[in-house]
Order: structure tokens, then C-alpha cells, then sequence
């Protein structure tokens, strides 16, 4: 509210109004009515510059300044954002303060409101962003921890893996019964432990967003066939059928990344394939839906979920009590079908488990959408990432 | 064996290297190995080697630079095919490590039983060597 009017003397207001933004005191400083403003939260008001730049600046410096100033009265406001003062707004007027008319004090205080506002926005914002990057340091941190230790412990569980092998395969002379069916624990048991390291190291890429889905055009039906090909031998062993209920109409090509498409059927098959007795059966199927998209279906014929654990389902360690048992039909991780879902949801589609009850069943689905014009794609070799020579990547169609 | 494939297996490992170079021995290999990048890369040079199995993690060079450090200064003798064998997985590294001249495949050690690396390794062999 300085009066910048065009009389020539701009330039003087300007210099002198530099200086005083640039005076810096101590808030322990006695007399000045700046200071004393902040503290005692109150609105304080004086004629003589002097009080407000006490003691950086002399009384006749002051007076001088006031004079191009062309203020009489000085209104010092504290900056008030709950019970916390900000700092305080000075402003000068030309004419005393019990000469201002009510609409011009009004104004002045939503001024003040609005100053106080702003300010505090822009240090929340600051802190904010300090936060924001303290936590993205410590992601990074938990990252490269997941990613180290897991190497770190595969090496030794490699070991132990590997000369429980030998054993079991009588390298290193015959085993009694006994002895066969302890080394067969060990080995299932380090096997699982593997397993939970290598999907701690999925989710932690997920959770981080670090996880490349690499979206293709797909023959789904195809994808379908080629995993129950897969799992069929160890179908066979628990003597499950896996079967693929053949659609009447060929199934449109659908939009994802066929590797992670493979690892969620692996992992619902699996999952049925651990709870579905002897001579039981597992059905894949496709449901078309009109707006764009296709569901797939596993059924089988196992125990079935209780309604009461379906919660917990699709969670991380969500298992299903009981279903940790050391044999070679259940020994999940818990984390299986946690990426599953995170895996369809980066595809945009929706996962979901229905049983009609205990020994009934279940039918986990899940959606996928179809292949539009258009769509973007990642054209690569099609081969197992184990054996995969590396094509050059190309973008586009 | 008559006129048995030369494996080299570079693992820092001192157990796995010890499992694996049996393994390959108990097979008629005849085999050695090296415990770090910097003994790798000379026996690597040496050439002669049927087959090279290689870890990436080591303590001195990684894998990664060994196959780029080949690629520089190529052996005197031909070299088989190499073969990341590692326990580094993640579709970023094992892209990377297929990337490398040379390279015909990345395993993952932790999820091959001694019999499946036999079994790929007489893979291997019988597609590479004449």
C-alpha cells in the first residue's frame, strides 16, 4: 500500500525499500516494534520509522527515508496461521491509521489473511517436497537392499540346494527310506525358500514401480495352450486333469505381456493344482465381453475357499490357513497371487476367486483387454527369457 | 571320454565352484576354473575352451565387463560358447547379459538342479562343438 505514485521519486522508494528488505536482526532484539509485533502477536502501529529499523539504521537516516517514503503512519501486522506467527507484514500509509475508513481496514486484514496463507502453503509445499525426496532416497535404498541380499542369498541356498540333489540322487551312496524322505523335506523346503526370495525381489520391483511390462499383441488361446502344455507333467504326478474348454469363436488377440501373463496362470494353476484331490479337474476358459475385453477363468474341482478367507486372498502373505503344509502338492510363499493382481492391474484388468463353499471349488478370473489398432506394442523374439537371444527391440507396430 | 569338451567354470564362490567343476568332472570334463574376473579374463584369452560358464557377480571385473574386456582384446584361440551362470536375475540383467557377443544363454543357478545343468551343458556342447 506504499503510494508509488509517478512523481519521479519511484527510483528513491525503490532503493530505500531494498535496503530495508535486506536489514536482518536478531529476534532476541529489545525496542523494535517489528520484534515486538512477532512475539507478542498483536498489531502494533507508529509514526516514526525509527521504531520499525531500530537499531540497524539511524533516527535521522530513518526520518530522511520517511520523508521519500511519503508515509505518516507505519501499520506492522503478525502473521498469524493458527497459533503460529509466520513473521510480519509492515505497511505504510500516507494518511494515520483512526483516518482509515472501514472498508480500507477490511481490506487490509484480508490482505494480511491472504499473505499469511500464501506463505504457509509455500513452506507445507517445501516440507512436502524435502519428504517427498527423503523417501524416494530411502525406496532406492530398500530397493538395492532386495536386490542385493537376495543375490546374496541365493548363493548359499544354491548350495544347499545342490548337494541335497546329489544326495537324492544317490551320488553319494544309497539312502535308507528314512533318510530319503528327511533329504525330501530339505530340498522342498530350500526349494520354497528360494521361491520367497525371487518374489520378495518381484514385489519389490512392483511396489517401486520398476517393473517393465512389455505389452504385445497375443494369441491368448494360444498362451493358454502352451502353459498347460507346461504344467502337465506335474498334472500328471498329482493326477489332475488341466484342460482347456475350447471357445466356439477364436479368441481375439488381447493386449499384454505375455511373459507376465504366463507367470499369473502359473501361479492360479498352481494354486489349484495344490488344492484339487486326485482325479480332480482344472478348466480354462474364455468369456468374451462386449465392451473390449476378455475374461479367463480357472475352475477346478478343489476344497474350495471359505467365504471368510477370500479377503485375504490377493493380499501379501495371504494365506489360506493351513495351506503351508511341507509336501509337494502345497508349499506356497503367500505371495503368489499378491502378484498376480499386480500384475493384471498394471494390464488395466481386474482379478477376482469365487467358491460356491468348502469342497465345491473355485474359479479364480481374471480380465484382459482386446487388441485395438493402434495399440502400442514391444515386438521381441518369442522365447523363454532363459535361453532368449536378445532381437533388437523396436517400437511401434 | 575320448578327446573330453574343456569347460572353464568362473564362480567365487568356493562351494559352488567346488560342486560345479565335480559335477562336470564326475561327467568326463575335463575342467578348470577361476575364483575372479581377473583370472577369468586370462584364462578366457588363453582360448581353447569348449564351453565357459561364468557368474557375473565377482569381486574384481563383473561378467558383464569380462565379455566387454573379450570383446577389446579377443582371445588367441576360438572360445566356445559362454554362458552366464549367475544367481543375478531380473529381466534388465539377464537382456543385458544375452546383449554381450558370445553369450548363448543366461542360467539362473539357484533355479537348476546340478542334473538340468548337465543337461544343458550336453546341450550346449553337442549344438556348438564339432
Amino acid at each position: 500500500m506504499l503510494p508509488f505514485t509517478t512523481n519521479g521519486k519511484n527510483h528513491e522508494i525503490a532503493k530505500i525499500l531494498k535496503i530495508i528488505g535486506q536489514l536482518s536482526l536478531p529476534l532476541s532484539t529489545r525496542g523494535n516494534i517489528a520484534i515486538e509485533s512477532l512475539h507478542q502477536k498483536k498489531t502494533k502501529l507508529t509514526n516514526n520509522l525509527h521504531d520499525l529499523i531500530v537499531p540497524l539504521i539511524s533516527k535521522d537516516e530513518a526520518a530522511r527515508m520517511q520523508v521519500i517514503l511519503k508515509a505518516q503512519t507505519f501499520a506492522v501486522y503478525p502473521i498469524l496461521v493458527g497459533s503460529h506467527t509466520l513473521g510480519v507484514l509492515v505497511i505504510g500509509l500516507e494518511k494515520s491509521v483512526a483516518d482509515l475508513s472501514q472498508s480500507e481496514r477490511e481490506t487490509l486484514h484480508e490482505l494480511i489473511d491472504v499473505v499469511g496463507l500464501a506463505i504457509e502453503r509455500s513452506q507445507i509445499y517445501a516440507s512436502l517436497q524435502r519428504a517427498n525426496k527423503k523417501l524416494k532416497e530411502l525406496d532406492q535404498m530398500k530397493d538395492d537392499f532386495v536386490s542385493v541380499a537376495s543375490h546374496e542369498l541365493r548363493t548359499p541356498m544354491t548350495a544347499i540346494k545342490s548337494y541335497l540333489w546329489l544326495a537324492l540322487d544317490g551320488r553319494g551312496g544309497k539312502l535308507t527310506e528314512k533318510q530319503k524322505y528327511y533329504l525330501d523335506r530339505a530340498y522342498i523346503s530350500t526349494d520354497r525358500l528360494i521361491k520367497l526370495v525371487n518374489d520378495m525381489l518381484n514385489i519389490s520391483r512392483i511396489e517401486s514401480g520398476r517393473i517393465t511390462i512389455e505389452m504385445n499383441k497375443i494369441d491368448i488361446q494360444q498362451l493358454v495352450q502352451d502353459v498347460i502344455d507346461e504344467v502337465k507333467p506335474r498334472a500328471d504326478e498329482v493326477k489332475v486333469k488341466v484342460t482347456l474348454d475350447q471357445p466356439q469363436k477364436k479368441i481375439l488377440p488381447v493386449l499384454a505381456d505375455p511373459d507376465k501373463i504366463k507367470e499369473v496362470l502359473f501361479n492360479i494353476i498352481g494354486n489349484s493344482l495344490k488344492f484339487t484331490p486326485e482325479k480332480g479337474t482344472i478348466t480354462i476358459s474364455f468369456e468374451s465381453k462386449e465392451d473390449g475385453h476378455v475374461i479367463i477363468h480357472v475352475r477346478d474341482t478343489g476344497r474350495g475357499i471359505d467365504e471368510k478367507d477370500m479377503g485375504t486372498l490377493f493380499t501379501k502373505f495371504g494365506m489360506v490357513e493351513g495351506s503351508y503344509v511341507t509336501n509337494k502338492k502345497a508349499s506356497g510363499t503367500g505371495l503368489g497371487l499378491y502378484i498376480s493382481k499386480s500384475i493384471i492391474e498394471l494390464h488395466k484388468g481386474k482379478i477376482w476367486a469365487q467358491s460356491p463353499g468348502i469342497d465345491q471349488g473355485t474359479t479364480f478370473s481374471f480380465t484382459l483387454p482386446y487388441y485395438k489398432k493402434g495399440d502400442k506394442v514391444v515386438i521381441k523374439p518369442e522365447k523363454s527369457v532363459e535361453d532368449r537371444k536378445l532381437g533388437i527391440i523396436h517400437s511401434g507396430i | 571320454m575320448k578327446n573330453p569338451a574343456k569347460i572353464l567354470v568362473v564362480e567365487d564362490d568356493g562351494t559352488l565352484r567346488d560342486i560345479y567343476t565335480n559335477l562336470l568332472k564326475d561327467e568326463g570334463y575335463q575342467v578348470d576354473s577361476a575364483f575372479d574376473g581377473s583370472h577369468a579374463l586370462e584364462k578366457m584369452r588363453m582360448g581353447g575352451w569348449d564351453l565357459v560358464l561364468l557368474d557375473i557377480m565377482l569381486p574384481d571385473i563383473d561378467g558383464y565387463n569380462i565379455m566387454n574386456a573379450l570383446r577389446d582384446v579377443p582371445p588367441s584361440k576360438p572360445v566356445g560358447p559362454i554362458v552366464f551362470l549367475t544367481n543375478l536375475s531380473g529381466e534388465d540383467n539377464v537382456e543385458k547379459g544375452l546383449e554381450k557377443d558370445g553369450v548363448k544363454g543366461y542360467w539362473v543357478k539357484s533355479e537348476l538342479t546340478p542334473g538340468q545343468i548337465i543337461q544343458k551343458v550336453k546341450g550346449l556342447l553337442a549344438e556348438y562343438r564339432k
